[in-house]
């Protein structure tokens, strides 16, 4: 073979390695920045589970408290509540003792996403939890909205009536609280904290 | 047969320094005068310096073919000795009768104009001889070297003092190299191939040869050789004359060491 007829074969070599490079150079770009995009995605979804599962935690020890309560009468029920309560102070808590801020931060972000978890998945305790976050954060109309949501579901529990009575006053519509705790006590049990706040409204 | 422009091109890439390859750049000129002029004025010593392949012994013997007569020597190969200088530069301007400075002294003032190639090769006694004969007035010098190599000169004091003028000759312009290119393929009436080598492909040549003319040379002869080949036996690749394919230069870069393949 002629020289030159070799050195056309170094030719498209050199040629294909010309092409081939920046190719390969986007491809590891590219493949890097999807890479990354997928990792950074999946951290913040596991971030967001992981919240998640600690609200959905309490969620679901609710309906369970209630029923130890009514099962095993208030002395185990506070007790419970006492050990629960201190392991909530506990996850809160760093190591150097100061409160987590992305906890702090988040909660509004956890309370979206607490909503499209009840959403796709509606449970009484959701929508209770959801009312008190509300009410906690002194967004009462909201508040109201999800206490009626909890009651749609469980008209029997007494911690929807309470929450919406509770919004209702702070909505300085103290007579229709009243005729709500009055409604609830009527038709579905003697609530002694429904008759407490019923009290504390007529100032008694 | 039908015309092969590629062998033709071919050879007037031949690295030669034939005063009749000579072609006339702009700035090529301006150093042509420039050298002209020395040889009228009194400077004892002058220097004309540039890099390697820039054309300088070209220029010189382009001088020599327009305005040389017989009182003007160019030496483009170097010396032995200073004795040995001595002796041919009597002879060739005074038939070798008598001594040299014998002759000289009954010689007009700067009647003869010396040029020497290569003078950066030249030692110290030589240059030396080169000092004392310029001291008679009777003898111009244009010594040509390197660029950075006269430093050693220039630092001889005693020296220094008698170097008057320097030229220093540059690489030429991107686009002066196109326009040589262009020239050279005009020269034997490659009309079309000339408007095909475009501002383009000179560039990719002078990428490396940064504009010296004999590893440009070296680059267009490999170039039109690869072109000779390919065209006598895959002619219907080369049909369009008026474009050089790029391919072609690329390989020329590879096959002289350029580019990496």
């Amino acid at each position: 073979m002629h020289r030159y007829e070799l050195l056309e074969k170094k030719w498209k070599k050199y040629r294909l390695k010309r092409v081939l490079k920046p190719l390969f150079f986007i491809l590891t770009i590219t493949l890097l920045s999807i890479g990354a995009f997928y990792f950074a995605k999946k951290s913040a979804t596991e971030e967001k589970k992981k919240e998640v599962v600690t609200h959905t935690s309490q969620n679901i020890l609710l309906p369970a408290k209630e029923f130890e309560k009514r099962l095993d009468g208030k002395k185990f029920y506070q007790k419970r509540k006492a050990v629960a309560k201190k392991a909530q102070k506990k996850a809160r808590i760093s190591k150097n003792g100061y409160p987590h801020k992305v906890l702090i931060s988040n909660k509004r972000a956890d309370i979206k996403e607490l909503e499209k978890n009840f959403y796709s998945h509606p449970t009484y305790s959701k929508a209770i939890l959801l009312a008190q976050r509300y009410f906690d954060e002194k967004d009462y109309k909201r508040s109201l909205h999800w206490a009626l949501k909890a009651n749609e579901i469980n008209k029997e529990d007494e911690r929807s009536w309470i929450i919406f009575a509770k919004n209702l006053v702070k909505l300085n519509k103290k007579d229709k609280a009243a005729r709500v705790l009055k409604t609830y006590i009527l038709h579905h049990g003697s609530s002694q904290e429904a008759k407490e706040m019923l009290k504390k409204i007529y100032g008694r | 047969m039908e015309r092969n422009f590629y062998k033709e091109a071919k050879e007037i890439f031949i690295d030669s320094v034939d005063p009749k390859n000579y072609l006339s750049l702009d700035t090529g000129v301006l150093y042509l005068q420039r050298v002209a002029e020395l040889k009228e004025k009194p400077f004892k010593i002058s220097l004309l310096s540039g890099p390697a392949g820039v054309g300088k012994t070209m220029l010189l013997k382009k001088f020599l073919q327009e305005y040389g007569d017989d009182k003007t020597l160019l030496f483009t190969r170097p010396f032995e000795s200073g004795k040995e200088f001595a002796n041919v530069l009597n002879a060739k301007l005074f038939n070798g009768e008598k001594e040299l400075f014998e002759n000289l002294d009954n010689s007009d003032d700067s009647e003869f104009f010396v040029i020497l190639d290569e003078a950066q090769i030249y030692e110290k006694e030589f240059l030396e001889k080169i000092r004392i004969i310029s001291d008679t007035n009777k003898i111009k010098f244009l010594l040509c070297m390197h660029t950075g190599e006269s430093k050693e000169l220039l630092s001889m004091e005693h020296f220094s003092t008698r170097i008057f003028t320097t030229i220093d000759i540059s690489p030429p312009s991107k686009r002066e190299f196109n326009a040589y290119i262009q020239k050279k393929l005009l020269s034997i009436q490659l009309f079309d191939l000339s408007k095909g080598f475009d501002q383009k492909r000179s560039d990719f040549i002078y990428r490396y040869t940064k504009g010296n003319f004999r590893k440009s040379n070296l680059f267009l002869y490999t170039l039109f050789d690869i072109l000779d080949y390919f065209y006598t036996k895959r002619p219907s690749e080369l049909t369009n004359i008026k474009s050089v394919p790029m391919k072609y230069l690329e390989m020329s870069a590879i096959e002289l060491g350029h580019l990496d393949a």
